[in-house]
């Protein structure tokens, strides 16, 4: 046995018996609560509505753009129009979004197009095999440890009942904002090309972050006098959308792409899949990786802010620096597939946490659930963990049967699925323009998102043309915001002094080396290039 | 303009962005501005150490693209194992899809979403050389995605295009909400 896997399962051990010891007071309660959850889940019409939300969360997965807080949002008047209950009510919104980042995996690795903002990295590998013909085999790799990172997540959910409140509660404003910051470091520094490009494209996207009217001050950022660059979109009062900006970043220099280089998204021939349980085979081989990026995934869905657009990409760099296949980034590596795919998978789990516990979302998804709490008459925090505890485990096994069954409906039908790779560009493309137009437009509904989706694809292609870090930009949009906010309270409480913190100097140390590293790297590769006779 | 040209002229804008954004911070409260300070002024530090870079001409030091493949997290960066394209072509096909791209844009500014992705799609396809059979059925598929899915689904408000505004046609219900007033006499 390596000495990483008995590290991890020293760790495991660890949390395991401080679990032990936390929840031994609670063991009964969770028991019967557990039960009591699942009976109400199997029970009618929960279950219809489970299986319905699940329907819709397949398509929307699916369909590039129109994303999980876009369709819950709609959905949400819905649930209450049909005067469902707690239980029937999560399992319809719930399940829905359970399995939106499963079927949008199945998007990004068939057409390169991110079905949901928290599926893009799976495109870096998942498409290359389908273009060589792989599709199968990704696919079933993806399905399998969504599941397994789905499974994780929910299984968190039931473990950190008892454990989350000193998790949370360590971090302090000016340790979330350094983790910010240290997100699209890792991301920019790790883009490949240069560097400097990396990080120079995650500043961008922090100060396209700030476009919109400060709600503190009331002043205008970059706006131009537009009442539309205002904002009050889904990244919390921001000015320019994620969905429009996501959309126009990645899916309109994919379009461009196919229409250049003409023929069909697979330019090899799509194969029999029987390499799907080559795929369900390789999640299975890869097992240890698929739980580090599970829990990765879920840890950093419980930190507020962050979530699936952020912990598939770190899974994807852990995945591929723990490869050991650094230099085969881009070209169809399984492991780059199985971390991405179990990540964002788990991220709902670990999101849900502080949600039920603290009445802090940790993900736009979940601040909409947490409305849907509200006016359901539940209240986080104690309440949900004593009196309703048997409505937190419904939402448990919502994660668990939710994806049990996307999954299995998946496997039935992945040659249908795979077979789309081969159809033409030409007539993917009026499709492909509709939900890139019409998922950008339900961001507010305005021509507005239409054309800042033109404007990010203008900026998107021309990023690919001269090799830019898209996703570091992206991930600065979307932390930007909230970086803003944290790093205005750590300043108002400690002046500069909050960089001189214990934890933020760790964090900070961590951001050097993640710089550091690649530099040192091409060093070291320069000259022994040099060296070479 | 040679490919280096371009690329410098792409970075200098960004650069020049970056500057603009740091001098209109200049006028705003120390909250609205801390973060434009603390973030941009490192990312004009670095856009300005590429632009001198390139501008001297010294190749990019980290992981080449054809010696490492594409650059780590860019999806953007996968080539298609496809026969390389005349370079005239390739800019040719890459103008038109461009065009398109906009003129669906325009179509839906114009027509609303309903008819313009129709109008639109019906015309891309048959420019692109599309059977009618594929033409229509396609089509007609996205037409129905708007209409059953989209507008009586999901119940997305669609804009009215601006065509139908200028000409007093936006209160037909063919032209505007075709869904909700068409099954609005129902609803009691």
């Amino acid at each position: 046995m390596t000495f990483k896997r008995s590290l991890g399962w020293l760790i495991l051990l660890t949390v395991l018996a401080a679990w032990i010891i936390l929840a031994q007071g609670m063991a009964g309660k969770i028991g019967a609560a557990s039960l009591e959850g699942l009976v109400r889940v199997f029970s009618w019409p929960a279950f219809g509505y489970l299986l319905l939300g699940n329907l819709i969360g397949f398509a929307v997965g699916m369909l590039p753009g129109l994303g999980g807080p876009v369709t819950m949002a709609l959905m949400l008047g819905f649930a209450f129009q049909l005067k469902m209950d707690a239980v029937e009510a999560f399992s319809f919104l719930l399940g829905m979004m359970a399995v939106t980042a499963t079927t949008g995996d199945i998007t990004s690795i068939l057409f390169g197009i991110p079905g949901e903002g928290s599926t893009a990295s799976t495109i870096v590998e998942g498409h290359p095999m389908a273009k060589k013909g792989e599709a199968g085999r990704a696919l079933g790799a993806s399905l399998m440890s969504s599941l397994m990172g789905a499974l994780i997540g929910a299984g968190a959910i039931a473990v950190a009942i008892p454990i989350v409140t000193p998790l949370v509660l360590a971090l302090g404003t000016p340790e979330f904002f350094m983790l910010t910051v240290a997100g699209v470091t890792f991301v920019g520094a790790l883009s490949g090309g240069s560097v400097i490009k990396g990080l120079a494209a995650g500043g961008l996207g922090f100060i396209f972050s700030l476009v919109g009217l400060d709600m503190q001050t009331a002043t205008e950022r970059y706006t131009f006098g537009t009442m539309y660059l205002w904002g009050g979109g889904e990244t919390g009062g921001a000015g320019i959308g994620l969905v429009p900006a996501t959309v126009g970043l990645f899916a309109i220099p994919e379009i461009i792409d196919l229409a250049t280089k003409g023929g069909s998204i697979a330019q090899a021939h799509v194969g029999r899949l029987g390499g799907v349980f080559q795929g369900v085979k390789d999640a299975l081989r890869h097992w240890w990786l698929v739980a580090r990026c599970s829990a990765m995934g879920t840890y950093i869905g419980i930190i507020p802010g962050m979530g699936g657009p952020v912990s598939q990409w770190v899974a994807y760099a852990h995945a591929m620096q723990s490869s050991g296949k650094q230099d085969q980034v881009g070209t169809g590596v399984i492991e780059g597939v199985l971390g991405p795919g179990a990540a964002n998978n788990s991220t709902l789990g670990g999101a849900l946490i502080p949600t039920i516990a603290f009445g802090i979302p940790g993900n736009v998804t979940t601040a909409i659930l947490l409305g849907a709490f509200l006016v359901l008459g539940l209240r986080p925090g104690t309440s949900m963990l004593t009196k309703d505890l048997d409505v937190t485990f419904s939402l448990v096994w919502v994660l668990v049967v939710s994806n049990v069954i996307t999954v299995s409906v998946c496997f039935l039908f992945l040659n249908q699925l795979a077979r789309l790779t081969r159809i033409k560009g030409t007539l993917l493309i009026p499709p492909l323009l509709l939900f890139i137009y019409l998922g950008s437009y339900t961001h507010t509904n305005s021509f507005g998102d239409i054309i800042v989706t033109l404007i990010f694809g203008a900026l998107g292609w021309l990023m690919v043309v001269f090799d830019w870090s898209r996703p570091a930009l992206l991930l600065g949009l979307v932390l930007g915001r909230l970086a803003d906010n944290y790093l205005w309270i750590s300043y108002s409480r400690y002046e500069f002094g909050f960089l001189a913190r214990p934890g933020v100097l760790i964090i900070l140390g961590v951001i050097v080396m993640s710089i550091a590293y690649p530099l040192i790297k091409n060093r070291g590769r320069g000259r022994s290039a040099e060296a070479a006779p | 303009m040679s490919f280096r040209g371009l690329s410098i002229a792409f970075t200098g804008g960004l650069f020049l962005m970056m500057v603009w954004a740091l001098w209109e911070a200049f006028g705003w409260e120390l909250q609205a501005s801390l973060m434009a300070w603390l973030i941009g002024l490192p990312t004009a530090a670095l856009l300005a150490a590429q632009l001198a870079r390139e501008l001297a001409g010294r190749p990019e030091k980290a992981v080449a693209p054809d010696e490492d493949g594409p650059g780590l997290l860019d999806a953007s960066l996968v080539e298609r194992e496809a026969e390389p394209l005349d370079p005239a072509e390739e800019r040719r096909r890459t103008a038109r899809i461009i065009a398109w791209i906009l003129g669906f844009a325009a179509a839906i500014w114009l027509l609303g979403f309903q008819f313009g992705i129709g109008l639109a799609a019906l015309l891309y396809l048959k420019c692109a050389g599309e059977k009618w059979l594929a033409v229509i059925g396609i089509t007609v598929a996205v037409l129905a995605g708007v209409v059953l899915v989209f507008d009586c689904g999901m119940h997305i408000f669609f804009a009215e295009g601006k065509l139908f505004t200028w000409s007093g046609l936006s209160t037909s219900p063919l032209f505007n909400g075709f869904c909700y007033q068409v099954t609005s006499p129902f609803k009691g």
